[in-house]
């Protein structure tokens, strides 16, 4: 067992995303690779399987406290795979595939089980690790470079709530053309009115409706551009509430829909059915009916979900930084991204 | 070893061994042979083994597993004969290597159910179809997680394996319903998903299994409940059919039907369902999904191949 | 009043316009911008002489105008030029009774501005006798003016005279836009339409609507009820018509004849009257119309031969009727189908706040069957709010959700109850907003979804979309944020034209999604609502 005083780092992280101080994936994901940086170069180990035990745990205790945070167990389980993949380049030691003939082949001599400890691991690690950082500080500026790969003139485009990164999308693609944008509010945060303030100062012509007026104002949109908050492994979005209805809406009237996601969304993880316990969250109920409603407060049930289920048929598109994918292509983006050993931890 | 204990000895496992799957049983044939044969070139070998494979194709069993589970068996032996130049040896690598396989396989089995078990939650009901080995050991695993749930099995005519599915599931203690295969259209309103094995997964992500299961998948589809199939990658074969015409006829007919009746009036053994109506597929490689092919494999080797499903890149992965 | 009957006649005569335009100029104490649609400005000569008053460029109300619109103004000032100057004075001459009224020191300078041009280009005596009042008042009516001209300009949508001379206009605007600094805030309240529902917006009711205070003779029932309905009092079609039907009778019971005219003639034109006015006060629901028609109907047969206190009796007596055949006891009817669908452990999904789906849960709780009921509301009504409260009060159980929960509890619903507007003759079920998007999301799950909804809803109307017939509501309300204190980033709305917020109040739902629609008559598919439709006809003829 490795001792608490090692997690400290990760109780850290936890606590701070427990406690809304760390919200946009974004910032958990810089967090959770500069943690990582440090336990690499500073931390406690001899081989790599050591580290990867580290990390691990690490992720475990994210799972068991967060089930429904993404980011943070991504980014580890992508460096997983950079561990790995270090130790082979280190020991020139072929890691065998996932191939049933190479399953059957293997001899446990040459099986892999970073044990050896090696003298340049830890360096070229943080060397990868750096590259990767470069490459999450550049993934939505890299995003919002396809925009006008996306949008023509005088769309309609529907967005929902608010994202950074479809924001930053919407405002590349203005400066060059000119098209609608139709904000949904979001309740019960009412973040799309942020959203549609922010589009409407960089001179988008922006019209917000309620939740409600979605499948009315469907009919006409071009585009549904959203944000999500994982990509899981079928292609399906565990989104915020309410996209699932937009998305039907959508498909309804064969609008494509088009997430936007970072690479450290994808989830390697499979969801049985949206009503799984650890799929979604419900949090206070303050925000659907104020506690001022008063005694009938005691007679009634009130839910305030905090994700939606969006099955993969109902996704167009998969924007990442290194282009569009559609959703059937998201198992092959995962191999690439974790081990398959990992994905189940 | 000639022919007639060839089949013998293949009968007799399948009789004897309840939970040994067709494909496995062929497989240990496969290896019976290569025990008993007195040849001394791999290539005489090679001749004995398909002159074997052929043997049980003509038995009235599944073909499809068969031909799937042997025809991954062969590529090892000649990736065997590559590896030493002694047929002893090499023969003695080939019978390690398939005693190892046939380890790997069984373990395959026990990954897939703990795939699938956590699928099935408490209070859920499950649709499935035929009797199925890994169906049944991944729901006993979901029951002895102390998940109640209820399991509707159809009855599968003409052979009516459903009973014996219902009677085991039953033996467990587990809650289940026999229906009738025409019954499923009724039922399918009130289940929460399917779950059904399959006699072989083809190249474009669908699979060959029990008749019926097409004619599930599609009311499955209407309703909006998901679909999955657990198998084995053994399972996973070079074929792409088109549609039901398309199925050779060797997986469809029995052999001594095939031989003797007119085939238009027969009823098929099994149908193809195409990957559209699959939610997904549990098997020891992971969870994949079936849909529609559009991935692009960078394998230097296939390269030219752009289009593939999963099933495809599992499959290309093997040569 | 009755020159106000046809709401977009294009031609109305000039001289009672003008009276109508002195009351308002004359009724309006606050800054209300006077919106009427009855004029073109082609034909009305005065209208053109107002702008030559003011010819030179007035600011205040250059800038309320789009571009468009500043280009038609110029245009029509070119026009004017052109004329005479004698009009000037009788213009002048009607408008010395006018209230004096405290203008800012910038107006009145600009204003004194303005009147020395005037002097200058009209050069005539009559001018000098101007005061601000007055200039203030001819303000409004050059506004009024151009509120008309973009109307009918919206209305056909190229007035054919303008192209010759639209040339000219666009430089005239053009070396105008360079003089004239602009402001902003004025020019918003054009320029906040969503572009898809322009034609709604002139339809859209406004507090303090200076329009309606043109309107007198209107019976203090239909005062009353026009306020509830402009300020959302009275919401729900059954609830407005219920209302309606209430006010009417008051009406018959108030009404005196004069002499020499028939009861029901005279009826007729008094509610013709009333209703314009409630028009104007919000668009009429689909089941107003069809009781309306239904009262109209019946009142024609009545024989003339009878007294008029026998008449009034009789009047009230087909609305009686009317209340108690087709809402009350169709409500019953309905709440008795719907209940035979309803069984122990149900749990029912409704969304928003409707009388007659209270009733059938109501009725269906007393007979002692056992389920679950999950309100889902949305803003900026939250009127499913005040249904929780009606259904908890009854004592059933109860679920509030917003509608973005909706996929959420879905599985977990066994039936979907909407209430309805109107039905539409091609089988589209109209509804609060956000009904269609409940059914959609049951749809996605197979769940049955039932609209309940009286055979007096149903309409003639074909529609597909949810934009060519709506209502719009009060865009603040969107802008709102409930529950925190901080203003919502939207509260400014109106400082950035790019920013719009669109309230709409209805929605349609396409047949497909619909199970069945429960009426009184029978529990049918939407597509029979024409087969329905028919029947009622050969019954009423």
């Amino acid at each position: 067992m490795p001792d608490v005083e090692n997690l400290l780092d990760i109780r850290r992280l936890i606590s701070d995303i427990q406690h809304k101080k760390l919200v946009r994936s974004y910032d958990i994901a810089l967090r959770t690779e500069e943690l990582l940086e440090e336990l690499i170069s500073k931390g406690q180990w001899k081989s790599a399987k050591e580290l990867m035990n580290l990390v691990k745990t690490r992720i475990q205790l994210v799972r068991e406290n967060l089930p429904q945070e993404a980011t943070a167990p991504n980014i580890m389980r992508h460096t997983l795979k950079v561990i790995r993949e270090e130790y082979q380049s280190a020991s020139k030691k072929k890691d065998e595939g996932q191939s049933l003939h190479e399953l059957v082949t293997a001899t446990p001599s040459n099986v892999l089980d970073y044990s050896d400890s090696l003298i340049d691991l830890r360096s070229s690690i943080v060397d990868h690790l750096t590259e990767y950082k470069v490459e999450l500080e550049s993934s939505s500026e890299n995003i919002a470079a396809q925009a006008l790969e996306h949008i023509h003139t005088n769309e309609i485009i529907l967005t929902v709530g608010k994202s950074k990164t479809v924001e930053k999308f919407l405002k590349r693609a203005a400066k060059d053309r000119t098209f609608n944008v139709i904000v949904v509010e979001g309740a019960p945060l009412y973040d799309g009115h942020t959203m549609a303030a922010s589009l409407a100062k960089s001179n988008i012509q922006t019209t917000v409706i309620a939740d409600s007026a979605v499948f009315a104002m469907m009919s006409r949109v071009n585009k549904v551009i959203i944000g999500t908050h994982t990509v899981l492994a079928n292609g399906g979005l565990r989104a915020a509430s309410g996209i699932h209805a937009v998305a039907l809406a959508a498909k309804h009237y064969s609008v494509p829909v088009m997430v936007l996601s970072h690479m450290y969304k994808f989830s390697p993880t499979y969801v049985g059915s949206p009503n799984h316990e650890a799929f979604n969250v419900c949090v206070s109920p303050a925000g659907v009916i104020p506690y001022a409603t008063g005694p009938i407060l005691k007679q009634i049930e009130v839910y305030n979900p905090v994700y939606d289920y969006v099955p993969p048929e109902l996704v167009t598109l998969f924007i990442s930084h290194q282009g569009g994918n559609s959703p059937s292509y998201v198992y092959r983006l995962l191999s690439e991204l974790y081990h398959q050993d990992d994905y189940d931890l | 070893m000639d022919g007639a204990k060839v089949r013998e000895f293949f009968c007799k496992i399948i009789r004897e061994d309840e939970d040994v799957s067709v494909g496995v049983a062929a497989i240990r044939t496969l290896m019976e042979i290569i025990k008993h044969s007195k040849s001394e070139t791999v290539q005489e070998l090679e001749t004995n083994l398909k002159d074997g494979i052929n043997v049980m194709k003509n038995t009235d069993y599944p073909v499809a597993a068969i031909n799937s589970g042997c025809e991954l068996f062969l590529r090892f032996i000649t990736l065997a004969a590559l590896d030493t130049r002694c047929f002893s040896d090499c023969k003695k690598i080939m019978l390690d290597r398939g005693h190892l396989f046939i380890k790997k396989l069984d373990e395959a089995r026990g990954k897939i159910v703990r795939l699938a078990s956590k699928f099935i939650e408490d209070g859920s009901k499950v649709l499935t179809h035929s009797r199925s080995r890994v169906v049944l050991q991944t729901l006993r695993k979901a029951h002895k997680q102390n998940k109640r749930f209820e399991v509707f099995v159809t009855i599968s005519a003409p052979d009516n394996s459903g009973k014996q599915m219902c009677k085991e599931l039953q033996a467990e203690g587990i809650p289940c319903t026999l229906i009738l295969d025409s019954a499923v259209g009724y039922i399918m309103e009130q289940v929460h998903f399917i779950m059904v094995g399959a006699e072989g997964v083809v190249e474009s992500g669908g699979i060959v299994n029990k008749v019926g299961s097409y004619t599930m998948a599609v009311c499955a589809k209407e309703m909006k409940k998901p679909f999955y199939v657990l198998t084995e990658s053994f399972k996973f074969s070079r074929l792409f059919p088109l549609g039901q015409q398309d199925l050779p006829e060797e997986y469809k007919f029995k052999s001594s039907v095939r031989k003797s009746s007119d085939l238009k009036k027969v009823h098929p053994l099994v149908d193809y369902t195409p990957p559209a109506y699959i939610t997904l597929l549990f098997t020891d490689l992971g969870i994949l999904t079936p849909s529609a092919p559009l991935s692009t494999y960078k394998n230097i080797i296939w390269k030219s191949i752009m289009n593939m499903t999963p099933i495809q890149d599992v499959l290309i992965m093997d040569h | 009043m009755d020159k106000m009957k046809s709401k977009a006649s294009t031609d109305g005569s000039t001289k009672k316009e003008k009276k109508n335009k002195r009351k308002q100029s004359k009724d309006s104490q606050d800054d209300v911008k006077p919106i009427s649609n009855e004029v073109s400005c082609e034909d009305n000569k005065n209208e053109l002489v107002d702008e030559k008053n003011d010819s030179t460029k007035n600011d205040a109300t250059a800038q309320k105008l789009s571009e468009k619109e500043l280009r038609r103004l110029e245009w029509e000032k070119k026009l004017q030029s052109q004329k005479g100057d004698k009009e000037v004075t009788t213009i002048s001459n009607t408008k010395t009774t006018q209230q004096q009224k405290q203008l800012s020191e910038k107006e009145l300078r600009k204003l004194e501005w303005e009147k020395k041009l005037q002097e200058q280009k009209a050069g005539d005596t009559a001018n000098s006798a101007l005061s601000k009042a007055e200039l203030k008042a001819k303000r409004r009516e050059q506004q009024e003016a151009q509120r008309q001209a973009k109307l009918a300009a919206e209305k056909a949508k190229k007035p054919p005279s303008t192209t010759p001379t639209k040339d000219t206009a666009k430089e005239v605007s053009k070396v105008e836009k360079k003089t004239v600094p602009k402001k902003e805030t004025k020019k918003i309240i054009d320029l906040h339409r969503v572009q898809l529902v322009q034609h709604l917006y002139a339809e859209m009711p406004q507090k303090q609507d200076s329009k309606l205070l043109v309107y007198n003779n209107i019976h203090p029932a239909f005062v009353k009820l026009g306020s509830q309905y402009l300020n959302k009092t009275i919401l729900g079609s059954n609830a407005r018509t219920l209302a309606l039907m209430a006010a009417l009778k008051r009406l018959i019971y108030d009404i005196q004849t004069p002499p020499k005219q028939e009861l029901c003639r005279y009826l007729e034109n008094v509610l013709q009257t009333c209703t314009n006015f409630l028009q104007n006060c919000r668009p009429f629901a689909v089941s107003m119309v069809n009781a309306l028609r239904n009262f109209k109907l019946h009142s024609t047969q009545i024989d003339t031969n009878l007294i008029d206190s026998e008449k009034k009796a009789r009047l009230q007596d087909i609305i009686d009727v009317y209340i108690n055949d087709d809402i009350y006891k169709a409500g019953d009817a309905i709440s008795l189908k719907v209940n035979e669908k309803i069984s122990d452990g149900d749990v029912i999904l409704i969304y928003g706040c409707s009388s007659l789906l209270k009733k059938i849960l109501v009725d269906a709780h007393k007979d002692g069957k056992k389920f679950k009921v999950i309100v889902a509301d949305c803003r900026p009504l939250l009127e499913g709010k005040e249904m929780l409260r009606r259904l908890v009060v009854a004592g059933i159980k109860c679920t509030y959700i917003f509608l973005n929960g909706a996929s959420y509890v879905m599985n977990s619903v066994t039936k979907v109850l909407l209430g309805a507007h109107a039905l539409l003759t091609n089988g589209y079920v109209m509804s609060r907003i956000g009904t269609a998007q409940i059914a959609l999301v049951a749809k996605a799950y197979n769940k049955p979804v039932l609209v309940c909804c009286e055979t007096y809803k149903f309409s003639e109307r074909v529609q597909t979309d949810s934009f060519v017939y709506n209502e719009i509501g009060d865009p603040d309300l969107l802008s709102k944020t409930p529950g925190t204190e901080d203003p919502s980033p939207l509260s400014k709305w109106k400082e950035n034209n790019k920013l719009t917020p669109l309230n709409l109040l209805y929605d349609v739902t396409p047949p497909d999604f619909v199970t069945a629609v429960v009426t009184e008559i029978a529990i049918l598919p939407c597509t029979s609502v024409p087969v329905v439709l028919r029947i009622n006809a050969i019954d009423t003829t």
